[in-house]
């Protein structure tokens, strides 16, 4: 595949992570353009999707961490802009993941959303299975609390 | 399920295409080129492969080194044209060499023939063949040269006779051929060039009286003339020597005392001390001590009688002309004799 089919097939996956994390478009439109040009830019090569696609998760969790840091998204307010789902209740549910701390939203968002295992989700992050099993944990916790509409987390 | 709500509300989150398209249009086009990769490795492949052959090589070379040294042919060395370790077997310049070696042998040994004495001897009875008895240090050669091509020679008590000829062969580069020797009784041999001068048998021609012998290891001091006395006599200086006790002049304990220095006893075994020939030459006119003496107690005897004689003692000194001195209790009575055999008494 080429770079340019690369990018439009994860274009999708590295925005919505990187919204997930930042809760902001313009910050989202940032680290998906900073994920992409350094892909664009390295030559290196991935053995297998499973591993190109890991590595732009890390690298967009990074990169969402390094603008948490900047003094610019520490000065700057994030626009409330709002969201417009079909339902109320992908609404909520969206809102409430999107409340959640951070390390537990990321660990939502990659377990839910992009349907990875434990593991996967500890070697991508960085952290044992365990942590980030207590991690999923709370933040299904803090989900029932919020949605308090009975889901099914499985 | 909670799974499936939160899908579908991602899925409805849609990115701005013109994201994509600002994406797509801003990547940089990167020109693949090798040089880099080639400069990087390939100069690290380069120098792995230059070590590795110099390693594999090295030891063919350090035995090609030696090898080179090895097969050096002896006998073609160029500085001196003669190999130190050469063989007899492969020299190709050895008889070049031989050549020159015998030339040279030659030349040295005609050199050492001049500074030899040389007896010429005649053979008796035939007269006509003259051969020159030359007594030479033996000559040895090696079979193979030597770093300078020169022979040495041995002179260490061999004796070599020569003819007028010599001969020169591989083995001796002067081999003298005797031919027409004289017999061995008239011909005085040299025992070795170092005591050629020394140890001269006399033959019977040559024979002097035994004082006239050389023995005198001393060094002989050169005769002096002190100059002409008022007597007319001239002193001469003759070493000093003991005075052996005399057996002329009969009778009576004589007693002689020692002027200077001692003489060794060579000398005394002719019954007297050939003073006269301490100076090498043959004394047979001068007045030796025992004549002296003679002459001495001939005057003792002419002017004081016999019982003087023989009740006084003698005392013989030496300084340059004999002192006589007999003594008693009452009378002294000194006699001088010159080597020429002037008397001069005094009492």
């Amino acid at each position: 595949m080429t770079k340019e089919e690369i990018v439009k097939k994860y274009f999708n996956t590295v925005y919505r992570l990187a919204l997930s994390q930042t809760k902001d478009k313009a910050h989202a439109d940032d680290v998906t353009q900073e994920v992409f040009l350094r892909f664009l830019k390295k030559e290196r090569s991935f053995q297998n999707d499973e591993h190109l696609k890991a590595w732009f998760i890390r690298v967009t969790i990074n990169c969402s961490k390094s603008i948490f840091l900047s003094s610019h998204f520490k000065k700057c307010v994030p626009l409330s802009e709002e969201l417009t789902f079909d339902t109320e209740e992908k609404s909520d549910v969206y809102y409430a993941v999107a409340d959640l701390p951070q390390k537990y939203r990321t660990a939502i968002h990659l377990f839910y959303y992009e349907d990875l295992s434990v593991a996967e989700i500890a070697g991508i992050i960085g952290t044992k299975e365990s942590t980030v099993k207590s991690q999923l944990h709370r933040g299904r916790e803090l989900l029932k609390e919020k949605l308090k509409g009975g889901y099914d987390f499985v | 399920m909670f799974r499936d709500v939160y899908k579908s509300a991602n899925d409805d989150i849609i990115p701005d295409s013109q994201l994509l398209d600002k994406i797509l249009t801003q990547a940089p086009e990167k020109k693949k080129t090798i040089y880099p990769f080639f400069v990087k490795y390939g100069s690290v492949a380069a120098a792995f492969l230059i070590l590795a052959g110099t390693l594999a090589i090295y030891p063919k070379l350090s035995k090609t080194l030696n090898t080179a040294d090895d097969k050096a042919v002896p006998g073609t060395d160029v500085v001196t044209g003669i190999s130190e370790t050469a063989s007899p077997e492969a020299l190709p310049n050895l008889k070049e060499s031989k050549a020159k070696a015998t030339q040279e042998a030659s030349t040295n040994t005609k050199n050492t023939e001049e500074a030899i004495t040389e007896k010429d001897l005649t053979q008796q009875g035939n007269g006509e063949q003259i051969t020159k008895e030359k007594t030479l240090p033996e000559v040895t050669t090696s079979p193979s040269p030597t770093k300078n091509a020169t022979r040495k020679t041995e002179a260490d008590g061999a004796v070599i006779t020569t003819t007028a000829q010599p001969e020169i062969s591989e083995d001796s580069v002067a081999v003298a051929k005797e031919t027409n020797l004289n017999s061995a009784e008239n011909i005085p041999t040299i025992v070795s060039s170092e005591d050629m001068e020394a140890t001269l048998i006399a033959s019977p021609e040559n024979q002097t009286e035994p004082s006239a012998q050389v023995v005198s290891e001393e060094p002989i001091a050169p005769a002096s003339v002190a100059g002409s006395d008022s007597e007319g006599y001239s002193a001469r200086k003759i070493p000093d020597y003991d005075s052996s006790g005399s057996k002329c002049g009969g009778g009576g304990s004589i007693s002689s005392a020692s002027s200077g220095g001692s003489k060794s006893g060579g000398a005394a075994s002719s019954g007297g001390s050939g003073g006269g020939a301490a100076s090498g030459t043959t004394k047979s006119a001068e007045i030796t001590e025992s004549k002296a003496i003679e002459l001495a107690n001939e005057a003792f005897l002419q002017d004081f009688g016999e019982e003087f004689l023989n009740s006084s003692k003698i005392k013989t000194e030496f300084q340059g002309k004999y002192i006589i001195t007999r003594y008693n209790e009452n009378v002294t009575y000194t006699v001088t004799v010159t080597t020429d055999g002037l008397l001069k008494k005094q009492y």
